[in-house]
């Protein structure tokens, strides 16, 4: 699954020993070594929705998945774990494939996140609604999956549940990957949108909407209104690069926050806090249609 | 007393007539509005309070009290966005008054105090 609002090509594999793989997304340049053949269709799998084939020569980052010890020979190696290094430097060992390459692939979109040069990018769940783009910022655990499960259950596009993706001009595009659903605290699923009725989203859109809101338990959503500025604050203190670049951030999201109404406050069961979310936003869109109209008509 | 903001450390960009400050130094982002807004710009080192207090009324053709500047002043100090932290008996005695209103406005739950909002840190 690709996005067709993100360039798109096949990452380039070099055919030798041990495989390179490079690609690049977001302006930054990744080079992947994976030393075992057999791993190679898995660590595809993992690179992030709409990566690019890039010809420039400048990496940014070189990832290695190697089954010997770094330093070591492989006749001297008797562990079946696997290596995951970082520019040299060991990230994780694990003689699981699997949480090896769960691991290579939030690594990769995290290090994307911090250094993306072309576009901002938040934790955030986003889901598209009439044409416009609903996007709830939130760390891992803050139920922003959960919502935005919901949010399709009840007809929304589906474009995120990780990271939104903004543009210089406040666009936000499809970051599109399979939802991981949290079955219990411990145990999580991929979930293709499609398995929950949801339509991928494929352009990218305007940000209307910005929830800022958390899971508590019983909680009654009464949410209070944000200015665009602390709405600007809500998506800076939850995008990876705040550090790193955050005048580009500040310019950028409030491109996106100029243009969108903000609420904030918890919110209780995903399902009727979706539905309540929907009617308000129903409303909202109501009312300034109706504002508009008066307006047009008293100028005519 | 002549306060001075910081200028330096900072990345400043304005949305919608509010003023956001990143502090580079602490990684914290901080939204002004208002009075906070134009005394942080007013602020320079070289003019003493009363001068920003007159500077600001003329800016906002409101009434703009003392205690609103002080209390700009004083949230400027906590966010780490003066060059030098502000102090001395006046700033104790609006802290004290301040506490005190704050005490009587949530005990009828009529606040109209702008809280920082559960993600939005440091929010002025």
């Amino acid at each position: 699954m690709h996005s067709s609002a993100l360039p798109h090509a096949t990452p380039e594999w070099s055919g030798s020993d041990p495989t390179v793989l490079t690609f690049s997304m977001f302006g930054v340049r990744i080079e992947v070594r994976v030393d075992d053949a057999s791993l190679v269709e898995r660590i595809l799998t993992c690179l992030p929705p709409g990566c690019s084939a890039d010809a420039s020569a400048r990496i940014d980052r070189t990832y290695e998945i190697l089954s010997t010890a770094p330093g070591s020979t492989p006749s001297h190696s008797r562990s079946t774990d696997r290596f995951l290094l970082a520019d040299r430097s060991l990230v994780w060992q694990s003689s699981d494939a699997d949480a090896l390459c769960r691991r290579f692939q939030s690594h990769v979109e995290l290090f994307l996140a911090v250094r993306a040069r072309t576009h901002a990018i938040v934790h955030a769940g986003v889901v598209g609604w009439q044409g416009r783009a609903i996007v709830i910022p939130g760390r891992s655990v803050s139920g922003k999956t959960t919502l935005v499960e919901a949010l399709i259950r009840q007809g929304a596009e589906y474009l995120s549940d990780q990271y939104a993706v903004l543009d210089p001009g406040g666009l936000v595009s499809p970051f599109l990957r399979p939802l991981w659903i949290r079955q219990d605290p411990q145990v999580r699923r991929a979930c293709a949108p499609e398995d929950l009725g949801a339509v991928a989203g494929r352009i990218p859109l305007p940000v209307r909407f910005i929830v800022v809101t958390e899971y508590r338990p019983g909680a009654l959503w009464q949410p209070r209104q944000l200015t665009p500025g602390e709405a600007v604050l809500a998506l800076l203190s939850n995008a990876p690069a705040a550090r790193h670049q955050p005048g580009y951030l500040l310019r950028t999201f409030g491109a996106a926050a100029r243009g969108a109404v903000t609420w904030s406050g918890p919110r209780g069961d995903a399902t009727d806090f979706a539905k309540q979310l929907l009617n308000l936003i129903a409303t909202t869109l109501d009312s300034e249609a109706t504002i508009g109209g008066s307006r047009n008509g008293r100028h005519e | 007393m002549r306060p001075h903001a910081r200028k330096t450390g900072v990345v400043v960009e304005e949305v919608d007539g509010e003023v956001l400050v990143y502090d580079l130094a602490r990684n914290e982002g901080h939204c002004l509005r208002d009075v906070t807004a134009l005394v942080w710009r007013f602020a320079d080192g070289q003019i003493p309070v009363e001068t920003i207090i007159e500077r600001v009324r003329e800016r906002r053709m409101s009434e703009v009290t003392e205690d609103d500047v002080w209390s700009a002043l004083e949230r400027l100090s906590e966010a780490h966005l003066l060059v030098e932290p502000i102090a001395g008996p006046s700033l104790a005695f609006i802290q004290t008054r301040q506490e005190m209103m704050r005490r009587i406005m949530s005990l009828d739950g009529t606040s109209g105090s702008a809280k920082p909002a559960a993600s939005t840190p440091d929010n002025l």
